[in-house]
């Protein structure tokens, strides 16, 4: 049986003029590799490109990944306990 | 020279004499403008001893070549002088359309010297220059001084600056409110023109200052002006202002919370630039001349024990206000704001030194017998808005607070230096060096003190490069290699956006190549992109000797010890800088004796051979 997992996740600073939280569903369990392919599959057309690697994910020199607590995450493990991920581009104000 | 004014105007308030001066051209070329021109005069002219607030300290007002014409963000004008805060350089800069008039009345520079014996204002309507009675407008607050000012005056476009109660009572933290809000905050400039009776300065311009070309002219303009509206960053701040950050907090750590100890705080969730626009966000007014980008929000309260109208809070105001006071009630941050414009005192430093003082009463060291019976406890709204009201007005503690922190930690004592956190007596901006480490050098070694705009690395820490000054990759904001190459060039470069007195956020699109294109398109000099960089290394290095000269030196390039300690909590748990090294590679960089003084080398190589034998005898 296929259990599919809820979670919310936050895109800031990706879609230049947008910032987004949507919720998602994905078989678990998935890594951030696989929901980042989700993403772009959904978003890929409106998210910068600056922001997509050549590997085809979200460009991690540029791109910070992030549980609710702000710990950094990263691919190869499961994901899909955390309830809300964050995917931002820092902006640092004024 | 095209592309200036090429004079000055000089007002001897003592006298109430004002001359139109011309200005030397090697300064124009070699110091561009703005902040550089400001040095260059400031150098000379401001003596090393004395306090700040002696009639020989002064005041320039000063724009650059990029300004009076339709250059993106070109309503900018800067303010120099010796800080009554910090006691060093301090330049400060606000936008709307001062710069504008300024530069198209004909001056590319007023110089403010003496103190009149009555409040006055300054009147600039092209050539005709005067003193004016402002005994009408003063003690009022600033809306009122810009709104009593533009009606006698009466001249549609024309734009004015002004000081408010705190500015007039000499509140070190004073600050000048330009156009309608906009603040040159930092640093105490506002308290300066106050010692001066200098309530404001209106200006109206209608001559078009000449470029070389045109045709060339508006065709960089134009390129450049496009180049920043599809930059990306640009719409992220036109789409919710620079209060979005705040929504980032969580993630990166950048902002402040209680008094630079904790790394988490769930009023990050109701204090940001998208749960503004979602509440008390009304419209979406252009507020700044030529600008592309937008960032500027205008917010209405209606109801409520907040009720307000007018710009709204931005990032730093966010913070200082929210976060550093664990204050998370958004409509009261937009008040709060709201009041220190109206009073003429400069948000960050407020609410640092609020949440200072917030700190001290929770260890004991304030009780409600010095705080007037206010409750000084984190999160208390009221308290906020009454220390507020007494540093404005010099009131009990509010006298004490608005001398800044570090001020009031000598006073004080008991270990409140600790917890004091400024950078040669600027309290810190709302950016935490432990979240972007290129901040501590930048910090460390700005010429006005703690700041981030003299340097504005948060533009580039793990987002940006600068291929023409040698930063080819985006850097991992938690490295501390690289990070004093970081603070140099960016230092460098910003001192040249200062100079021609246009908006940092235009940096995330505007290269050196770019400005050095503007530039040679405004004068006809021609410039590239490292020469671009060469005068701003020329500027910094400027500043930093007159630093220097009043006895400034490496031992007070530091960072608070807090701030090099973890935060409790948070992203940025238990990651800290390696500020020593960052410090070594930066001063190699610079060129800089250990003592802290540019060494005669630099200082002959950028042509600042006047400067050594002020600083080696």
């Amino acid at each position: 049986m296929i259990c599919m997992v809820k979670f919310k996740v936050r895109l800031y600073g990706l879609i230049p003029d947008e910032f987004m939280i949507k919720e998602l569903t994905l078989p678990e369990p998935f890594n951030l590799e696989r929901l980042e392919k989700e993403i772009i599959k959904r978003f890929g057309d409106r998210i910068h490109t600056d922001y997509i690697s050549d590997q085809g994910l979200l460009n991690h020199q540029l791109v910070r990944v992030g549980d609710p607590s702000g710990k950094r995450l990263d691919y190869g493990y499961d994901i899909s306990e955390i309830e809300e991920i964050w995917f931002i581009v820092p902006i640092t104000g004024g | 020279m095209k592309g200036y004014a090429g004079r000055l105007l000089r007002v001897d308030l003592s006298s109430g004499t004002i001359t139109k001066e011309k200005i030397p051209d090697e300064y124009l070329r070699d110091y561009i403008g703005g902040t550089g021109l400001a040095a260059r005069y400031l150098y000379d002219e401001i003596p090393v001893n004395g306090d700040v607030f002696d009639e020989n300290n002064k005041l320039f007002f000063s724009v650059g070549p990029l300004n009076g014409k339709q250059f993106p963000t070109s309503g900018r004008c800067n303010v120099s002088c010796r800080s009554p805060l910090t006691g060093i350089w301090l330049d400060s800069s606000w936008s709307g359309r001062f710069g504008y008039n300024l530069k198209r009345a004909g001056y590319d520079a007023i110089i403010i010297e003496g103190k009149s014996p009555r409040p006055v204002y300054l009147y600039i309507n092209n050539e005709q220059v005067e003193l004016k009675d402002a005994s009408a407008v003063w003690g009022k607050m600033t809306s009122e001084s810009l709104k009593g000012i533009y009606e006698e005056c009466g001249i549609s476009r024309a734009s004015c600056c002004t000081i408010g109660p705190a500015g007039e009572k000499m509140v070190k933290t004073g600050c000048i409110i330009g156009d309608t809000t906009k603040a040159a905050g930092r640093g105490g400039s506002g308290a300066l023109m106050g010692s001066k009776k200098l309530k404001a300065i209106y200006v109206y311009g209608s001559q078009n200052p000449e470029v070389p070309d045109e045709d060339v002219w508006r065709k960089v303009v134009k390129e450049i002006n496009t180049k920043i509206k599809e930059n990306k960053t640009s719409q992220g701040l036109k789409a919710y202002g620079t209060g979005v950050a705040m929504a980032m907090a969580d993630q990166t750590g950048d902002a402040p919370i209680k008094n630079w100890t904790l790394g988490k705080w769930d009023g990050f969730a109701k204090v940001n630039g998208i749960a503004m626009a979602k509440t008390i966000l009304k419209k979406h007014k252009p507020q700044c001349f030529a600008c592309p980008i937008r960032c500027a929000r205008y917010v209405e309260i209606d109801e409520g024990e907040y009720q307000m109208k007018g710009e709204g809070p931005e990032y730093e105001a966010m913070a200082a206000l929210g976060s550093m006071c664990l204050n998370d009630n958004l409509e009261s941050v937009a008040y709060a704001n709201f009041l220190c414009n109206e009073y003429g005192i400069d948000v960050i430093s407020t609410g640092s030194a609020i949440s200072f003082a917030m700190e001290a009463y929770e260890k004991g060291i304030l009780a409600k017998k010095d705080t007037d019976g206010i409750e000084l406890t984190w999160g208390n709204v009221e308290a906020i808005l009454a220390m507020i009201r007494k540093i404005a007005n010099r009131e009990g503690i509010g006298d004490l607070l608005g001398q800044g922190v570090r001020e009031a930690a000598d006073v004080l004592g008991q270990g409140t230096e600790d917890f004091a956190i400024h950078v040669k007596g600027l309290e810190l901006p709302m950016h935490d060096p432990r979240a972007f480490f290129a901040f501590g050098p930048t910090y460390a070694t700005s010429p006005r003190g703690g700041c981030h705009l003299r340097g504005y690395v948060g533009g580039f820490d793990g987002v940006g490069v600068m291929p023409e000054a040698g930063l080819n990759e985006p850097q991992d904001p938690h490295a501390s290699e690289g990070k004093g190459f970081l603070a140099k060039i960016v230092q460098d470069y910003c001192a040249v956006f200062q100079s021609s007195v246009i908006c940092f956020f235009t940096l995330y699109a505007v290269t050196p190549t770019d400005l050095a294109k503007a530039l040679t398109a405004a004068t006809g000099i021609s410039y590239d992109a490292q020469k671009v960089l060469k005068a701003g290394e020329r500027i910094f290095n400027l500043q930093r000797a007159f630093n220097n000269r009043l006895g400034l030196t490496s031992a007070d390039d530091v960072l608070p010890e807090r701030l090099l300690t973890s935060t409790i909590g948070g992203p940025n748990e238990g990651i800290l800088p390696n500020f020593e090294e960052q410090m070594k590679e930066y001063y190699e960089l610079r060129k800089w004796e250990d003592d802290g003084r540019p060494s005669k080398e630099k200082l002959r190589e950028l042509g600042l051979d006047f400067v050594i034998s002020d600083l080696y005898g």
